[in-house]
C-alpha cells in the first residue's frame, strides 16, 4: 500500500510539475530571475504521507500489538513515504529533462552549477 | 563594388536609409560611397555622418564570416580611405560668390553676355556659403566642371578604383538626388558623363543607374521670412519651383533618349504627389529634413540595381498609391516598393527579421545583459549560461558590452527613429511597418511595446496583441543558442543566435498568416 501511494504521488508531482513549468511563461525580465514555483509541487509528498501513515495507522489496527507500536510504525511510514516521494520525484525531474523546459532547463537544480555562478 | 554617389540634402537622405537596409542585410557585399554636397555642414549631412560612423562600428562589431552566422551589418562600406568618415565633397568655396567660381571679372565681353543670358545678377552675385539654394543652373555650371577636378584627392581615387575594378568585374555606380533642387537636379547628367568618360577598356562593364526624385515635400520660403526666419528669402529655393523644375529635368531627360544620348543602364523617378510639409530653412546646420517613404523607395531602387541592373536601359517610375480611404493622400504599402532584381517578400521578410531583433533587443535582450542580476544567476537565463558565461566567451567583459552597446544605440538612436520619422509622413499613409510597437501611450518615441512584439507589421491588430510572443522567442533564443555555431566573438554568437531564433519567429507568424489569410 505505502509503495503505491508513492508510486501514485510521484506519478501526480511529475505530471503536476511539468503543467505548471509548462504554463510558466517568460514576459518581462522579472520572470526569469523570480523563484522557480514548480517544484513546490514536490511538498505534495507530505500529505501523501500523510495519508499514507493514517492508511497504516487504520489497516494495521488489529494486525499490531499495542497503540504505541502501530503509532510508531505509522510514523516512520510517514517519514519513509514522503522522503521517498520526494526524491524520487526530485531525481527524475532533475534526470528526465522532458519534464523541465528547455528555458528552465538550469532552475530545478541550480546547486549543480554553481562552479560557473562562481565563475562568471 | 557597387558606388552610391548621393547628390545634394536628398540623396544624403537617400543615403541614411540605404545605410539602414544595409544594416538589415539587404545591401550588397560592398558598398563605396561619398556625398556631393556644397553645403557639407547641414544638418542631413551631419546626421548621415554619424550614421555612417554607428555603422562602421556595428560592422566591425557583428559582421559575420560563417554561413550560420545573422546577415546583418554585413555591407562593408568603402569610404575611399577617409580617415574622418563620410566624405563629403563640394564643387565651390564657401567663401565663393558664383561668380568668382566662373571667373566672371576675366571673362571677354562677350563671354559675360553669354553668362547674363543664362544667369540673373542675383544668381552671380550668390554666396556659396549653403549651396545653390535650389538652383540648378548654377550647380549645373558648377558641375560641368567635373573633369577639371580630376587631382582632387577624392576623384583621382575614385577614377582609378573605377577603371581598375571594370577590368576585373561588373562594376555599378548608383547616382541619386532630386531633380527639383540644386545640387541634385545639376549633378545627375554631369556625373554620368564623366563616369562614362573613366574606363578606357572595358566600357560595357560599367553599369550606371540613377534614382532622380522628384517633389515630395515642400515648405514656403515667404512664410518663413515673414517669420524672421532669414532674410534672404528671396534667392532660396521656393517650392513653388519644384513643379516646373521636375518637369524641364523629365524633358531633359527625354530629350537624351530620344537624341540617343541616353547614358543610362537604368533611371528611377520617384516621388510623391501628396508632398509633406517641412519646416523651411535656407541650408546649414539647421537644415534637417525628416526622412520621407521616398528615402526608402529611392533606397530600394539602388539596392534593386546593385543587385542585378536591368538590361533594357528604360526609365522605372515608383510612388504611392491613390486610396479612398485616405483622400488627402497616397498611401504606401509594401508591394508600391519597386522591385525587379530583389523579391518584395523577401524584403518584407527581412525587415520584419530585423525590425523583431531590434525590438526584441530593445526591449528585452539588451537590458537582460545590463541586469546586475544575470551575473549573480546565470542558471536562469540557459542561453547565457551555455554560451557566455565563462570562459573566454563572456559576454560582460568590457569589449563586448561596448559592442553591444553600439547595437543598442544603433537601433535605440538611428533604426527606429528613421522608421518613425517614414511612417509619421501624413495621416496612416505608411502601411509598412506598426508604429505603435515602438511609441509609448503619449506617442513619443522611443518604448518598445512588447505587448507588440507578435505585430510589428501593419497594421496593428488587437487580437495580435499580448506577450505570448515574448515567450515564444525566448524559448527560440534557447533553442537556438543549441544551434548557433561559434564567432569570433561573443557579441557576433549573440546577434546569430538572436536573428536565428526572430527569423523562426517571423517564418512562424508568416505562415499563421497565411493560414489567416486563407
Amino acid at each position: 500500500m505505502t509503495a503505491l501511494v508513492t508510486l501514485v504521488t510521484v506519478v501526480i508531482t511529475i505530471l503536476c510539475y511539468s503543467s505548471a513549468a509548462g504554463r510558466r511563461k517568460v514576459y518581462v525580465l522579472d520572470d526569469l530571475f523570480a523563484s522557480y514555483t514548480p517544484m513546490r509541487w514536490i511538498l505534495l509528498a507530505i500529505p501523501a504521507a500523510l495519508l499514507a501513515g493514517g492508511l497504516c495507522f487504520w489497516r494495521y489496527e488489529g494486525a499490531l500489538d499495542s497503540t504505541e507500536g502501530r503509532g510508531g510504525v505509522a510514523l516512520q511510514i510517514i517519514l519513509l513515504n514522503g522522503m521517498v516521494s520526494a526524491m524520487i520525484a526530485y531525481l527524475l525531474i532533475i534526470l528526465v529533462h522532458r519534464f523541465t523546459p528547455a528555458k528552465f532547463r538550469y532552475r530545478p537544480a541550480p546547486y549543480l552549477h554553481k562552479r560557473r555562478v562562481g565563475s562568471a | 563594388m557597387t558606388t552610391l554617389i548621393c547628390a545634394g540634402g536628398s540623396g544624403t537622405r537617400v543615403l541614411e536609409a540605404v545605410l539602414h537596409l544595409c544594416a538589415a542585410g539587404l545591401g550588397p557585399s560592398e558598398l563605396r560611397t561619398f556625398v556631393i554636397d556644397p553645403d557639407g555642414a547641414n544638418g542631413n549631412v551631419d546626421k548621415t555622418r554619424k550614421l555612417v560612423n554607428r555603422y562602421q562600428e556595428c560592422h566591425e562589431a557583428f559582421k559575420t564570416d560563417n554561413a550560420d552566422g545573422h546577415p546583418f551589418f554585413c555591407t562593408k562600406v568603402d569610404l575611399l580611405n577617409s580617415a574622418q568618415g563620410l566624405r563629403v565633397w563640394g564643387p565651390v568655396d564657401k567663401t565663393q560668390k558664383f561668380k568668382n567660381l566662373l571667373n566672371y571679372t576675366d571673362l571677354s565681353p562677350a563671354q559675360k553676355d553669354v553668362v547674363h543670358l543664362l544667369l540673373t545678377d542675383v544668381e552671380l552675385d550668390m554666396p556659396m556659403d549653403v549651396g545653390f539654394r535650389g538652383h540648378p543652373a548654377l550647380g549645373a555650371a558648377a558641375l560641368a566642371l567635373l573633369p577639371l577636378y580630376k587631382d582632387d584627392p577624392l576623384w583621382s581615387q575614385f577614377a582609378q578604383a573605377i577603371t581598375s575594378e571594370v577590368n576585373e568585374r561588373e562594376t555599378r555606380v548608383v547616382i541619386v538626388g532630386s531633380v527639383f533642387g540644386g545640387t541634385g537636379a545639376s549633378a545627375i547628367h554631369p556625373l554620368v558623363r564623366y563616369l562614362r568618360s573613366l574606363p578606357q577598356t572595358n566600357r560595357e562593364k560599367l553599369k550606371v543607374g540613377a534614382v532622380a526624385l522628384v517633389p515630395y515635400f515642400r515648405f514656403s520660403a515667404s512664410e518663413a521670412a515673414a517669420g524672421g526666419a532669414h532674410a534672404q528669402a528671396g534667392e532660396a529655393a521656393k517650392s513653388e519651383w519644384f513643379a516646373p523644375a521636375s518637369r524641364s529635368a523629365a524633358e531633359y531627360y527625354e530629350h537624351l533618349r530620344t537624341q540617343n544620348d541616353w547614358d543610362f543602364d537604368a533611371m528611377y523617378w520617384l516621388g510623391d504627389d501628396t508632398p509633406v510639409r517641412v519646416d523651411y530653412c535656407i541650408g546649414g546646420p539647421q537644415q534637417d529634413n525628416p526622412a520621407h517613404f521616398v528615402d526608402l523607395l529611392a533606397a530600394c531602387a539602388c539596392l534593386d540595381f546593385s543587385a542585378s541592373p536591368p538590361g533594357a536601359r528604360a526609365c522605372y517610375y515608383s510612388g504611392p498609391q491613390e486610396t479612398i480611404d485616405v483622400p488627402d493622400g497616397n498611401i504606401l504599402t509594401w508591394d508600391d516598393i519597386p522591385m525587379c532584381a530583389l523579391n518584395t517578400d523577401t524584403v518584407r521578410k527581412r525587415l520584419h527579421h530585423f525590425q523583431l531583433v531590434g525590438a526584441a533587443h530593445l526591449g528585452f535582450y539588451g537590458p537582460l545583459l545590463k541586469d546586475p542580476r544575470l551575473l549573480g544567476s546565470p542558471h536562469c537565463v540557459p542561453w547565457y549560461f551555455d554560451r557566455f558565461a565563462d570562459g573566454t566567451a563572456q559576454l560582460s567583459n568590457k569589449d563586448n558590452q561596448e559592442r553591444i552597446d553600439s547595437l543598442s544605440t544603433y537601433f535605440r538612436e538611428n533604426y527606429f527613429p528613421w522608421w518613425d520619422q517614414i511612417h509619421s509622413v501624413g495621416q496612416d499613409r505608411t502601411r509598412l511597418l506598426n508604429r505603435t510597437a515602438w511609441l509609448d501611450g503619449d506617442g513619443s518615441p522611443l518604448h518598445i511595446q512588447l505587448n507588440r512584439l507578435g505585430n510589428l507589421l501593419y497594421p496593428d491588430t488587437v487580437a495580435r496583441h499580448g506577450l505570448g510572443p515574448v515567450d515564444a522567442l525566448f524559448e527560440e533564443v534557447v533553442q537556438s543558442a543549441a544551434e548557433v555555431a561559434g564567432m569570433t566573438n561573443p557579441s557576433r554568437t549573440y546577434l546569430s543566435i538572436l536573428s536565428q531564433a526572430a527569423l523562426k519567429s517571423v517564418e512562424r507568424e508568416n505562415r499563421g498568416s497565411i493560414v489567416r489569410g486563407a
